[in-house]
This record gives C-alpha cells, structure tokens and sequence, in this order.
C-alpha cells in the first residue's frame, strides 16, 4: 500500500503544481495587461501572483520527493535531474527535467529581483512562456490522468485563457500603450526635520 | 474579547488559495486511491510483474474453487460407502 500512496501523492501533486502554474501565469498576465478589475489592486494581484508560484515550487517538490520514494517506476536522483535519463517515457520525463530548471530560474531570479539589472530579470522572468508550455507538455505525455475530461478540459481552457492574454500583452507591446517599465530613478534622500531648520547662529 | 478586524484581503487571498490547493491535493490523492483499477491498467501497460504475480494468483484461486467444486460434485454422485480414496482419486482426475 506504501508504494502506491507514493504513486498517488507523485499523480495528485503533479496536477495540483500545473494548475498553481496556470494560475500564477493568469495572475501575472492579468497583472502585466492591467486588464485587472478596479478592486484588484497591483500590489494585492502581486503579492497573490508570488504566493501561487511559491506555491507550485513546493508543490513540485513534493512531485519529485514522492517519484524518488516511488518504487514502481523506480526514478533516482540522475532520472530526475538530467534529461532523457529516464528509462520509462525518457521524452515526456525530459519535458519535467526542463521545465523544473525553467521554473528554478523563473522563482530565483525573482527572488533576487532586488539584486538584479531590470533588463536581466525582465528576460529570466519571460522563461515563464517557455515554462508553461513544457510543463503542460509533461502534463500530457507523462500523466496517467492527462486522458481524462476533465484534464483536457482545463488545458484547453487554460490554454486558451494564457493564450489570449498573452496576444493582448504583445499587442499593446507592439503598440506601445504598455511600455516597459523604464529603469526608476534613485529615490531623493528623506530629509530630517532637523536639517530643515536654519541653523541657530542664523537666528540669532 | 474577539476582534471583528478583518483581514487584509491579500492575507485573506493567501490563505484561500492555500486551503484550495491543499484540498485539490488531498483529494485528488483519494480519488486515485479509491479507483485503484486504473492504477492496474497502468501497470498493466508497463508490463508489471506485480500485475502479473496478481493475475497468476488469481488463476490459481480459480483453478482451485473449480477443483473443489468438481470433487464435491463427483463425490455427491457417487455413492454415500465412498471411501475418501475414491474421492481423491476422481479430484486428481477432476484437475
């Protein structure tokens, strides 16, 4: 029974990691069209975007924690860390291997966000596309489930949904109503209250 | 004392996607566990030997109930002074 709850928790957090990705990926095109409702403000819509790619993180981890634990397919540390090493399904485990190296550099670098040239963490931060499509790609080679309906059904509409917004962005891009953020100027220096004072010899 | 506080939205955000995503996990983890037969066809696919040591158990166990049930038959048609010999004999013959 052990080996088959490892089975389970490997399936059950496989598709709960892509559905947090789709999720984040909407959020952050909802966020970056400014296609948002007026009570969503950006701060909130941000702070919701970083929570659900945290989250998928996690999430994947317990992935490939339950796939080491598993003993039917047997995936070891290599299987699960270079691609085509995989003797079950080599290709469809390879779009895992690739997509769990874009998603590292997607949440690190945005982690580091502070600490990186906007330009830089502008480019790491658009290996989500990438990312989404590898990940769904895995989903539905490697997936026992990804037959189902109800599978389908949300890829498709997912797909559509990411797909569309994503034309949007482009567009505006393209017509410059959504210009890059240019890099912010340094912040002026807070002033003490004290400084503002003339100076007593001046008083007097 | 209870606070009526809400909230900040954010939190409150936070934590419903949290319990969302816990649910959807746990959830989808009995539902697997609760159809197991497509665990089976799975394996069944793969060529597991754990399927096939099943299905060869499962031979067996028929192979025995259909034993059993032909010697009881055999020895219920034979007459009631049968020896217990007679029976295993017509049960080694049965099989």
């Amino acid at each position: 029974m052990t080996h088959e709850l490892w089975w389970y928790t490997a399936r059950a957090s496989g598709l709960v990691s892509w559905a947090l990705l789709s999720a984040s990926m909407l959020w952050g095109l909802v966020l970056s069209t400014k296609l948002r409702p007026p009570r969503l403000r950006p701060n909130w819509t941000l702070d919701l975007h970083r929570y659900l790619g945290g989250l998928a993180v996690i999430f994947v981890g317990v992935h490939l924690a339950a796939l080491v634990f598993d003993s039917y397919v047997g995936f070891g540390l290599a299987e699960l860390l270079v691609p085509f090493a995989s003797h079950w399904k080599p290709v469809a485990v390879a779009w895992g291997v690739t997509g769990l190296y874009l998603l590292l550099a997607v949440e690190l670098s945005s982690l580091a966000r502070k600490r990186l040239p906007n330009r830089l963490w502008r480019r790491l931060h658009f290996l989500a596309f990438p990312l989404y499509v590898v990940a769904t790609l895995h989903m539905l080679t490697a997936g026992t489930d990804a037959r189902t309906a109800l599978a389908l059904l949300a890829v498709a509409a997912a797909g559509v949904t990411i797909g569309a917004l994503t034309a949007i962005r482009s567009q505006a891009l393209r017509s410059g109503i959504m210009a890059p953020a240019a890099p912010r100027p340094p912040a002026p220096r807070p002033v003490s209250p004290r400084a503002r004072l003339p100076k007593e010899g001046a008083l007097r | 004392m209870t606070s009526s506080k809400k909230p900040h939205p954010a939190r409150r955000a936070r934590r419903i996607t949290g319990a969302v995503s816990a649910a959807s996990f746990l959830g989808l983890g009995a539902w697997f566990a609760a159809h197991a037969p497509s665990t089976t066809a799975t394996a069944a696919t793969a060529g597991s030997s754990t399927t096939k040591s099943a299905s060869t158990e499962l031979d067996d166990e028929i192979r025995q109930a259909a034993t059993s049930y032909s010697s009881s038959t055999a020895s219920a048609s034979t007459a009631s002074t049968a020896s217990t010999q007679s029976t295993a004999h017509t049960t080694s013959r049965g099989s």
